[in-house]
């Protein structure tokens, strides 16, 4: 039996990596292989940029010590945007195309998404009593915020609404990809609207109104927090996965070794 | 080290959020880790009824 699937007879394909990882086989073991060398780089960052932000960084002219909150509260509000942009993509891969390896990774970023937003709105309220005088006020960033928050969970509550693990993940998705009009909103809502959350002040356009001293633990708090995303959806993938493949033949020549020996 | 812990005034604010943020991400992590390792053993239950031995013997050959 030596028939060869169309794909690998042909010459090389400039898709073949993209082909790749569409199988479920080939994401687990790559991410099996990368996971723990991008969790040692992401805890040497994080240390890094704990020891920069918090001992060696200046206080704030006008906020003293308490604008340190940025180092996390504004990479978990970076992140919780970016891991719902990935998870409606993945979605959106899953439903259209069909693609296994979407439909996990979106439902593996879900809950990574939700406390990610939860991170951001715990750490904005403890730094707006002290300057603004409130833990919670009903404006434009905040709200939409907060229903970023809710598209998470609903996601997630769809996902689990249904008997059959397929069809929650596709209603899932339909809401997902909906909720991408949020994202935008988010991000403009400090712009269209007065709102009491200032503007942002690293992405804008020319020189960035931050002490370097500031702005490198920033940066670097972001990679650290890029690569913990990664990591932790390299994890929660692999449980997806099996979950849903476990009657395929690579997982049960995999695990049935294993639990031979 | 005393001042580095008051954090001018605000300790309940800065180290509030940082543990808050902190008890998270840690808690995901290990949590999602957990819930991986009882996957991979339920995986390998499920691939040990007769049937799959089977089929799995058969590939090896």
């Amino acid at each position: 039996m030596s028939r060869k699937s169309p794909v690998e007879n042909s010459s090389p394909n400039p898709w073949r990596w993209f082909h790749r990882f569409g199988s479920p086989e080939y994401v687990y073991g790559f991410s099996e292989k990368w996971a723990p060398r991008l969790a040692i780089l992401m805890a040497i960052l994080f240390l890094t940029g704990l020891y920069l932000g918090l001992v060696v960084a200046p206080p704030d002219y006008q906020m003293g010590d308490n604008y340190r909150i940025i180092f996390i509260h504004v990479p978990s509000a970076w992140m919780s945007m970016s891991a719902y942009f990935v998870m409606a993509l993945a979605a959106l891969c899953g439903l259209v195309w069909h693609m296994k390896v979407g439909d996990a990774v979106a439902r593996a970023c879900a809950p990574v998404g939700a406390m990610f937003t939860i991170c951001a709105l715990v750490s904005g309220s403890l730094w707006g009593k002290p300057t603004w005088g409130t833990y919670w006020v009903w404006d434009a960033r905040l709200t939409s915020f907060l229903v970023l928050l809710f598209l998470y969970l609903g996601y997630i509550a769809l996902v689990h609404a249904f008997e059959d693990r397929k069809s929650g993940t596709r209603a899932a998705a339909v809401l997902a990809i909906v909720g991408v009009i949020n994202l935008p909103i988010i991000h403009y809502s400090v712009e269209w609207w007065n709102t009491l959350h200032q503007g942002s002040t690293v992405t804008k356009l020319g020189r960035p109104s931050i002490d370097i001293r500031m702005l490198i633990p920033l940066l670097i708090m972001f990679v650290a927090y890029n690569l913990y995303f990664v990591t932790v959806i390299m994890i929660r993938l692999r449980t997806e996965i099996l979950t849903t493949e476990y009657r395929t033949r690579w997982v049960a020549n995999r695990f049935g070794q294993e639990a031979e020996t | 080290m005393m001042e580095f812990l008051n954090m001018g005034g605000y300790a309940f604010f800065v180290w509030g959020s940082y543990l808050v943020v902190a008890v998270c991400m840690v808690g995901m992590y290990l949590f999602s880790r957990r819930s991986l390792h009882s996957a991979k053993q339920i995986a390998a239950t499920r691939t040990r009824t007769p049937r799959n031995k089977v089929r799995v013997r058969a590939s090896k050959e």
